[in-house]
């Protein structure tokens, strides 16, 4: 029985190799698209999960009372201090991580450090090739390296007992154990771990900041140590409003958003928004493959008639139908496997994670992609199955096509819910991009423009001065400015103020120590006074030495006439009528106002512009390089700054890298869910095509002779193409107007998380309805105009 | 075998009934060979394919082997399919996908018939209608007649004791026709097969022992040859 069914099967598919093959793209399309996307998602998920004591380890966040804002730089020797007093802790530690230049044996590299503490692999797992997590670090200036750097930097003979030499460490570090490079799915990375000596003593009043993490002991809860924080912030005299909270290691990857994040986190939401795709797609292929099914049993009805009658019991029938689906859906998941293979490397690329097949290949993804195939595989094949052998015999065996109206009205239901999807994709992707868009042309209030910068900050001592001449000898380039703004990150320093007449007011102002050049390099507008200038004695005395020199009490009144210029947002704030002149003397906010520059957004357009101001440094020695280039050959320019920084600064590595490139990072998370949209709208209006496309084939052979006979009464080829377009237009129109509101509300949500952002128009969805609508007259017209075109004759002749 | 008593069959559209069997009420014994006539739209088919449990009556009582057909399960009706009755269409309604041979085999798969047995059937009935050489072609490329005969070699394998015909030779050459009668009378006189076939020949009446002539849905007449 089962292999006649098979047989039969077969030579089914075998025989209508049209519908075979739209069922099979549909099926590989849909089952690759979901495939892709949970194997993303799965990846997203298992952060830091490789880790032993991942359930136990949590990291430390300071939350602000004010604006709830959360922070994991923390004094350091808190963690300390929480163990001795917490008896839930068993450990502890405190971390810094960057990128720093490491000397091994006079060859330089510049690699990611983790400056660390001793108990480090007690709560981080790592796999040792050489040496052991139990002694590794247990000494001073000992150091741990990655397997990749260990090859590079020792290609001959073992990195073990060597030593190496970090630019901002005094001592030099020896190699005492050698790790598998951390998984990729982790929230911290290391090529080079060095154990560094950390102040132990919590002072909140004048320290330096570090990540730090704790290890609960087994069997407690993390609500457990947070009840006992309470009583702590007094005691140890923590600043008004801040407060502790434990993060889950595991939690970190997605749930975490402060702005010191050792690398670029995920975000929870898209994790949600990427599994509603997901969804979508799976279930947009399994209507397409439900649909055609039950079309092509129009077909078979005499077989199960048939069979009926010879005596097929209903089971039997529901049988033959499901493991038909299977058929399809086990071929179909050997070509998903094969595809996904191949794609999961350019996957990697899309979301800027190098992933490999290696990386998430295992038992746990091979089992879930199966899962979803053969769950999906069930209820494609079951319910066509149900529907067919429910039939009476005379039914099918009359040809039922006209006695299943109701199925065709279930079948269109179906079909109007991917295009619903299709157009909800299609406008997410159209307003993402234009969003995108608008960012990336929005004018920022300075050049992002051929402009180089510094990828970190970095001590260039006086030499500064001779380099920036030097460059400035080349045409092509226009200045050159050294500041401690880090666009997209911080503009350098910050500071808050109580109001003095309204107590509940607090004033936030963001503070850029600038050098001379930076207002012109950065082309920022000056709208009221004047930039910084050298041609100004006030201008170039240095204010902060001399503050440094007289007593503590006369610093303010020195510092108060140092040169500020403030920005339009800090005029309003402060409602200074006329700010020329004015001498500003609140919290950290020091000097007298020389100038107003138009406000410049140097972080995410997620957040309004805030009150700033800049302060000068007249001879500055490090921080981030901004050089302004005026050139159409971009890489000769680039030879040039290279060659005259390895001049005067033959020891620092040039980490150059274009501001508009740099700022364009903020948005890695939105351009990712954009192309992430744009891909799956495509899949799913590709689909929906495909799903019509079966659909309106069944239809024109059920109306062959409908057409012929219109035909001989004289209907032209319009009317027959009208005729075949309508009932498809409108359920295609129904399915994008019933998807607006959702829509709407949708993306509304999602703008709303910018603060500069496009105003929402209609455009987008008109848009979106027109191609649904294009697409759809296509795919029916095509084919409708084949079966319009042969002569009635043949169609007649059949009856 | 069976027993009709008082069916009736209508559509109710908009009110109004339209009747396609009224107060049809007979008795067909085991080895009779029964043909329904009458014009079109009589109410033949239907008649049939209530007493082939294809249609269920509107109202009326059905007795088949002394079973109430009208509160039968399905799993029995599948039974009674299974063991007891034949089906012969007028449009032969072969299964496309399976060959001549696989064709006569289904009804034996479903009735659950051991692998060797259903070999020696099939092969029997290959041979007795002359078309071993035909067993691996599909219905398409066979003549009707040659597809009429493996409809019935196909009802005949799961050896039914009834075989409900209808217009078996309605798409065929009279030659062919003739060929099916001889057959039918055959199965019906040495196999002592139970035959109810719906015709509009004479001449295939002819063949078998008994006359029903329907007429708007009502029994005209019960003629015995």
């Amino acid at each position: 029985m089962f292999k006649i069914n098979l047989l039969i099967a077969f030579r089914n598919i075998w025989r209508n190799k049209v519908t075979t093959a739209i069922k099979m793209i549909g099926l590989i399309a849909g089952l690759t698209s979901a495939v892709l996307l949970v194997v993303y998602l799965m990846f997203e998920l298992s952060y830091d999960k490789h880790n032993k004591n991942a359930a136990r380890v949590y990291r430390i966040h300071s939350v602000n009372g004010a604006d709830l804002k959360e922070n994991i730089k923390l004094p350091s020797g808190l963690t300390d201090m929480m163990i001795s007093e917490i008896p839930e802790l068993e450990n502890g530690i405190q971390l810094s991580g960057y990128k720093d230049q490491v000397k091994v044996n006079e060859e330089t590299y510049k690699e990611q450090i983790l400056r660390t503490e001793t108990s480090f692999f007690d709560l981080f797992t790592a796999t040792f090739i050489k040496g052991n997590a139990s002694v590794a670090l247990k000494e001073p200036f000992t150091a741990v390296v990655s397997e990749s750097f260990a090859a590079k930097a020792f290609p001959k003979g073992s990195a073990i007992g060597q030593t190496l030499q970090l630019k901002w460490e005094d001592s030099p570090f020896r190699i005492v154990g050698i790790i598998k490079d951390l998984p990729k799915a982790a929230h911290l990375h290391g090529d080079v771990i060095i154990r560094s000596s950390f102040s132990r003593k919590l002072n909140w009043k004048g320290y330096t900041s570090v990540s730090q993490y704790v290890l609960l002991k087994e069997n407690t809860s993390a609500e457990s140590v947070g009840k006992k924080l309470a009583p702590l912030y007094k005691k140890y005299e923590f600043p008004k409003g801040v407060t502790l909270k434990l993060m889950p290691l595991t939690d970190i990857h997605l749930h975490s958003h402060t702005d010191s994040e050792l690398e670029p986190n995920g975000d929870i939401r898209y994790i949600y928004i990427f599994s509603a795709v997901a969804l979508f797609i799976l279930i947009i292929a399994i209507v397409n493959f439900v649909n055609l099914t039950v079309a092509a049993s129009l077909k078979r009805g005499k077989e199960i008639g048939i069979k009926k009658v010879m005596g097929a019991s209903r089971k039997q029938l529901t049988l033959q139908f499901l493991s038909e689906s299977y058929l399809y859906f086990i071929a179909a998941f050997l070509m998903v496997m094969i595809i996904t293979n191949d794609m999961i490397p350019l996957l990697g690329l899309q979301i800027g994670i190098p992933i490999s097949i290696k990386d998430i290949l295992s038992a746990k993804t091979v089992l879930i992609s199966l899962g979803i195939i053969m769950v999906s595989g069930f209820i494609a094949g079951f319910y066509p199955a149900l529907i067919i052998s429910r039939l009476m015999p005379v039914q099918t065996l009359k040809g039922y096509g006209n006695s299943t109206p109701g199925k065709f009205g279930f079948r269109k239901i179906l079909m109007a819910f991917q295009f619903s999807s299709s157009a909800l994709l299609i406008i997410c992707t159209l307003i993402v991009y234009s969003q995108l868009k608008y960012i990336s042309n929005k004018s920022l209030g300075f050049d992002k423009d051929q402009v180089l910068i510094t990828e970190s900050v970095n001590e260039y001592g006086q030499k500064f001065n001779a380099f920036r001449s030097e460059l400035l000898t080349h045409r092509a380039i226009k200045d050159v400015s050294l500041s401690h703004f880090n666009p997209g990150v911080n503009y350098g320093g910050s500071s808050s103020w109580t109001d003095d007449v309204d107590t509940a007011k607090q004033h936030q102002f963001d503070f850029i120590s600038v050098d001379l050049n930076f207002i012109n390099t950065l082309n920022v507008q000056v709208v009221k006074g004047r930039a910084f200038s050298a041609k100004y004695g006030t201008d170039v005395f240095n204010y902060t030495e001399a503050a440094d020199k007289v007593p503590y009490e006369e610093y303010k009144s020195v510092m108060k006439q140092s040169p500020i210029i403030l920005n339009e947002a800090a005029v309003a704030e402060l409602n200074l009528k006329n700010p020329i002149d004015t001498m500003l003397s609140y919290g950290g906010l020091q000097g007298k106002v020389i100038g107003v520059v138009k406000d410049f957004n140097g972080m995410s357009l997620h957040n309004k512009v805030t009150p700033m101001s800049l302060t000068l440094t007249t001879n500055p020695d490090f921080g981030y390089m901004f050089i302004k280039l005026h050139t159409t050959d971009m890489s000769a320019t680039r030879a040039i700054v290279n060659e005259v920084w390895k001049k005067h600064f033959p020891d620092i590595q040039p980490d150059l890298k274009f501001l508009d490139q740099h700022l364009e990072q903020l948005y890695a998370n939105e351009m990712r869910m954009g192309s992430v949209f744009m891909y799956f709208a495509g899949i799913a209006i590709f689909l929906s095509c495909v799903g019509l496309f079966g659909m309106v084939y069944y239809d024109l052979q059920q109306r062959t002779k409908e057409i012929a006979v219109r035909k001989i009464l004289g209907a032209s080829v319009n009317n027959l193409l009208t005729l075949m377009n309508n009932g498809f237009i409108k359920t295609v129109l129904v399915a994008n107007v019933i998807i607006w509101p959702v829509a709407y509300l949708l993306i509304r949500n999602w703008l709303d998380t910018f603060y500069y952002r496009i105003s929402l128009s209609y455009l987008p969805f008109v848009l979106a309805l027109g191609i649904c609508l294009l697409l759809t007259i296509l795919t029916v017209s095509l084919q409708a105009l084949k079966a319009i075109k042969k002569s009635p004759v043949e169609a007649l002749k059949y009856e | 075998m069976i027993a009709l008593k008082d069916i009736e069959k209508y559509y109710a559209s908009k009110g109004v009934k339209s009747y396609i069997l009224r107060h049809v009420s007979t008795v067909i014994n085991q080895g009779e060979f029964v043909s329904i006539m009458g014009p079109s739209g009589a109410g033949k088919s239907t008649l049939l394919n209530i007493i082939g449990m294809l249609e269920e009556p509107t109202y009326g009582e059905y007795k088949f082997m002394d079973e109430d057909v009208i509160s039968l399960s399905e799993r029995k009706r599948i039974e009674l399919y299974r063991n007891h009755i034949g089906f012969v269409f007028q449009a032969y309604h072969l299964i496309d996908e399976m060959t001549v041979a696989e064709n006569i085999e289904a009804p034996l798969l479903y009735k659950k018939v051991g692998g060797s047995e259903r070999k020696s059937r099939v092969a029997d009935m290959l041979d007795r209608f002359n078309m071993v050489g035909k067993k691996d072609l599909f219905p398409s490329q066979l003549s009707g007649g040659q597809q009429q005969l493996v409809g019935i070699a196909r009802a005949l394998a799961a050896q039914p004791s009834i075989i409900l015909a209808d217009e078996p030779t309605g798409n065929l050459q009279s030659a062919q026709a003739l060929q099916i009668m001889e057959l039918f009378k055959k199965l019906n006189k040495e196999d002592g097969i139970t035959i109810i076939q719906v015709t509009h020949s004479e001449v295939n009446a002819a063949y078998g022992s008994r006359i029903l002539h329907l007429l708007d849905g009502v029994i005209k007449e019960d003629v015995r040859l």
